[in-house]
């Protein structure tokens, strides 16, 4: 989830530089000596993981992968039409869009945990409460049962896919109280949170326990359920989603290829270094 | 073939038949140029109209820093209209582009940021200039100096690491809001504020202050009554100069505001920005809401650009007051002259009508010597009141005083005193913050290292280079048409309208937010002139943010070089050309380079400007149209993400060190520059 912001720029650099760089020839050094290169374009939550992943595949095979991040959508769009070779998505089909040729691959899961600070003593919070919580209507603990505390809500910028995740899978059609405090990264928000009796957020489930930071933070259940990666791979934890590949009939060639690397073991670790979970062994292609 | 030797031959004679008709017909104003042979007349004029061209950029930038900044915003005023666009609800997802709370939040910070901000500078700069040991006001100076250069980014990252958990704890909440970009601000503003107005209590003479001292004032009483009042337009200036930067500050405030638009319930909850609302969505925002970004562009230019106007009318004012008050004083001499002859020559008689008492009585002790203390008085000491008689009437007026003025002085000094090394303390707090956690950091690995993995542990290497390269290219661009400029407004310019309006556009430029210069250079070279996110786009930007800086301290070194010199280089057949190019440039030439080594120190540690103009990507650039990541934006990710805290203290120590790097190389070229003229 690094600087997921810069990424809709980030396309458009990636897009005029490679042209630029073809035009003026000045670095022909990776990219002439394979004639073959796919693109990847969509998802910006999907990006770090798909840029990494181009850069091991193409020291590995030499095809050269064009990584951009453009939007869910656009991607999805992009693959449609032939543009790009692979979409990257962090939300499944669309019902109109189910009716193309589109072939979908799970390249991870995404858990998103609801951490508040470790002196907090409340465990458990239903999505109704969260909804509350979120749209500034709760605004003390007591009424969740905990104490007599104000809760400090911590919101994501809106360039964030988890704020997007967040926002489809708990909030639905009501809107974030606009006084929360919105911070642009994972990492603030959990250091905020781990310093803050009262606060709330939400961030990747890869990112509670994390070895960068000195502080901790606590991850409640939401309905019962613990977020661990278990219950997010076996579906039961509910705020969590899939990441996916979208190709324009099976993956053939680089592209199969290329997907088939992002799902192998090596990338797995890169995988849960941007939070997500690696899709185990048994789960392969799934449609 | 044939023809054309006698074409040749022909041609010349017939023009210089014309020329000296041509001279003859503009006889009084190339009256110099008369001896000089018609081509280098024409090399001459060429190089006048070059430089005119150059001094025209500033004018230019600013022009159309304006006209793509609307340009840009039209859609979100025709579309939404201007009364929801200065609206109290900003929720860009559902369409509502309000700015009212946004602009509250500006104001906010801003006002508190003064509050703590002004007393701290003006206490500091009166330290340095009235109070300090030469030896202590040159440490404190340079303190300041230093401050003023460390980048945004840094005190941001100091404000998100170090002020806002001390805040959280103190407050209850989350350490983000008011009060935090309050600290933040302060610290940025008072090296602005404390230089701007330790030049305004530099140009009170010291023939006031011994004349205070003579009186039996003390230090606080010649500080509070004399020389403050006598500085206070230039303070004013300071002050709105000061607030100028922190209007415009971006990523510092962005770093600690929390981000909320909407008005906040008290100092230490979240609130928001312009500034940081706009960089804050303009890497994912399209359409209206991108327009709407432009509009607080529009918005942020207009509000610098009035500042730097009310800063130039209140000079002016002082200028045509001065000058009015010369003439008074000239006709008041002679008046006071005429009644001393009409005393001699009725010398028994009664005294007639033709003097005025007042004015004899307060002209004849001052006669020595009475124009320099009188002049550098603000308006309100017309009258016909001379310095002493001021100075008397103001150390008068306390009456006998409860507590003695010995104890009020040693108190003011003390206080004086605690500011100044207060922020001498920040200096040496954010220093010392930075290395401590930086320093374990640092490795060869670490410089010369690419980072690696989605939270780019490794090195920085890509971004020292995309830093270093983005820097010599602007400085490419901008140094020739600065210098250039500044030999046009300091050697050609006849003084007048043209010139002023050249330096108001140079100041206006000088005053544009960084934020709003970022979304011109977006607009302009990445999106029309199809650079893309591009190295090129990025230095083009930052140049034209250098050139009112370098342009300003070429003109005062080039002003600065005495004048026998030039008339020396005149008088042995020089043209004009060749006077600025072999005598006046060589001269100025330290204290140039000095100026444009600060500007590099500034370029280096920018960060708004190239945040949307350079692309974010890591990579090493090769071409100029290449995209890359300079460590100032590579911190602010860092820092953001927060979850690499490592990798962002060494960026920070490395940053801070190629700072203070150039600031102190400066400070050496313009002293061993200095002791060498003295030494001659």
């Amino acid at each position: 989830m690094r600087s997921p912001r810069s990424h809709g720029l980030h396309a458009v650099c990636l897009l005029l530089t490679a042209s630029l760089v073809g035009v003026l020839s000045l670095c022909g050094c990776t990219s002439s000596s394979s004639s073959t290169e796919i693109t990847v374009a969509g998802s910006t939550t999907v990006l770090p993981i798909a840029e990494i992943a181009a850069e091991k595949f193409e020291a590995q095979s030499g095809v050269h992968v064009l990584v951009s991040g453009l939007g869910s959508s656009a991607g999805i769009e992009a693959a449609m039409n032939g543009t790009a070779d692979i979409a990257s998505s962090s939300r499944d089909l669309t019902a109109s869009e189910r009716d193309s040729d589109l072939v979908s691959t799970v390249i991870a899961h995404d858990g998103i945990a609801i951490i508040v600070n470790e002196s907090n003593p409340v465990d458990d919070l239903s999505m109704d409460q969260l909804r509350g919580i979120y749209s500034g209507a709760i605004t003390n603990w007591s009424e969740v049962g905990g104490p007599d505390l104000a809760i400090q809500v911590v919101n994501r910028d809106e360039a964030s896919g988890t704020r997007e995740a967040f926002r489809t899978i708990v909030m639905g059609d009501t809107s974030f109280d606009r006084s929360a405090a919105v911070l642009p990264g994972t990492g603030q928000v959990r250091d905020v949170v781990s310093r803050t009796p009262g606060a709330i957020g939400y961030i990747s489930i890869g990112f509670v326990e994390s070895s960068n930071a000195t502080t901790s933070v606590k991850s409640l259940s939401v309905g019962g359920v613990e977020a661990t990666e278990a219950n997010v791979e076996n579906g039961t934890y509910p705020i969590s989603r899939e990441l996916y590949f979208f190709t324009n009939g099976e993956p053939t060639g680089a592209a199969y290829d290329y997907i088939q690397f992002v799902l192998s073991d090596e990338m797995a670790q890169t995988i849960r270094d941007a939070g997500y979970i690696p899709v185990s062994a048994s789960a392969g292609d799934a449609s | 073939m044939s023809d054309q030797p006698v074409h040749d031959l022909k041609k010349p004679p017939h023009l210089e038949d014309i020329e000296p008709n041509k001279g003859a017909a503009l006889d009084t104003t190339t009256h110099e140029l008369k001896l000089v042979s018609h081509s280098t007349y024409v090399k001459e004029k060429t190089l006048q109209y070059l430089f005119l061209a150059c001094a025209f950029v500033a004018v230019l930038a600013v022009c159309l820093i304006f006209v793509f900044t609307i340009w840009k915003a039209f859609p979100v005023f025709t579309d939404i209209g201007l009364e929801n666009f200065f609206g109290s609800v900003w929720s860009p997802s559902d369409g509502q582009y309000g700015i009212a709370c946004l602009a509250a939040g500006s104001g906010l910070v801003t006002v508190g940021a003064l509050a703590i901000g002004v007393p701290l500078a003006i206490g500091c700069a009166v330290f340095l200039t009235e109070i300090a040991s030469k030896r202590l006001s040159g440490i404190v100076s340079t303190a300041v100096d230093l401050l003023a250069g460390i980048p945004s980014v840094i005190y941001g990252f100091f404000g998100l690491v170090v002020l806002r958990p001390l805040i959280a704890s103190a407050s209850g909440g989350l350490g983000f809001g008011a009060l935090t970009a309050w600290l933040v601000l302060a610290i940025m503003i008072v090296p602005t504020i404390t230089t701007l107005t330790m030049d305004a209590l530099r140009s009170i003479p010291m023939g006031i202050r011994e004349a205070a001292y003579s009186m039996g004032a003390t230090k606080w009483q010649a500080i509070y009554k004399i020389v403050l009042p006598a500085a206070k337009t230039g303070i004013v200036n300071a002050v709105v100069l000061g607030m100028g930067r922190a209007i415009g500050e971006t990523m510092a405030v962005l770093m600690v505001v929390g981000n909320a638009p909407v008005l906040p319930d008290s100092i230490t909850s979240p609130l928001s920005t312009l500034t940081s609302q706009i960089a804050l969505d303009m890497g994912y925002s399209s359409g209206l809401h991108r327009s709407a970004l432009f509009g607080m562009g529009v918005v942020l230019f207009i509000i610098s650009a009035s500042l730097v106007g009310i800063v130039r009318f209140v000079s002016r004012d002082r200028e045509a007051a001065k000058a009015r008050k010369k003439a008074k004083q000239e006709e008041k001499a002679e008046k006071a002259e005429k009644a001393e002859k009409a005393e001699k020559a009725e010398k028994a008689g009664e005294t007639s009508s033709v003097a005025p008492s007042a004015a004899r009585m307060e002209a004849v002790p001052t006669t020595p010597d009475p124009v320099p203390p009188v002049e550098a008085l603000p308006p309100e000491a017309e009258g016909g009141e001379t310095s002493a008689a001021r100075i008397k009437r103001l150390l008068s007026h306390g009456g006998s005083a409860k507590v003695s003025k010995d104890t009020s002085n040693k108190v003011a000094v003390t206080v004086f005193t605690v500011m100044a090394l207060a922020t001498t303390a920040i200096l040496v707090l954010i220093i010392g913050f930075v290395t401590v956690n930086g320093l374990p950091n640092l490795s060869l690995d670490f410089i010369f290292g690419w980072p690696q993995g989605v939270n780019a542990e490794g090195g920085i290497w890509p971004t020292i280079v995309s830093t270093l390269y983005v820097t010599a290219l602007a400085m490419l661009i901008c140094t020739p048409i600065a210098v250039l400029a500044a030999v046009y407004l300091a050697e050609y310019a006849k003084q007048g309208r043209l010139v002023t309006f050249i330096r108001y556009a140079a100041d206006t430029l000088s005053s544009v937010p960084s934020i709003v210069m970022g979304l011109f250079g977006y607009a302009l070279f990445v999106e029309y002139m199809g650079f893309g996110l591009s190295m090129l786009s990025a230095a083009l930007a930052l140049a034209i943010m250098m050139l009112p800086i370098v342009m300003r301290t070429t003109e005062e070194a080039i002003r600065a070089v005495p004048r026998y010199i030039r008339w020396g280089a005149y008088g042995l057949g020089a043209t004009k050309w060749q006077v600025v190019s072999k005598i006046v440039l060589p001269s100025a030439f330290p204290r140039i380079a000095t100026g444009i080594v600060l500007a590099i120190g500034r370029a280096v540690g920018e960060t708004a400007v190239v945040l949307y103009t350079m692309g974010q990507a890591v990579n090493l650039p090769v071409s100029p149209f290449d995209s890359g990541r300079p460590m100032t934006i590579h911190l602010y990710l860092l820092a953001n993400d927060g979850i690499n805290m490592n990798a962002a203290y060494g960026t920070a120590l490395l940053l801070v060190i190629m700072i203070l790097a150039f600031n102190l190389f400066a400070r050496y070229i313009s002293r061993r520059s200095a002791s060498k003229s003295g030494g001659k």
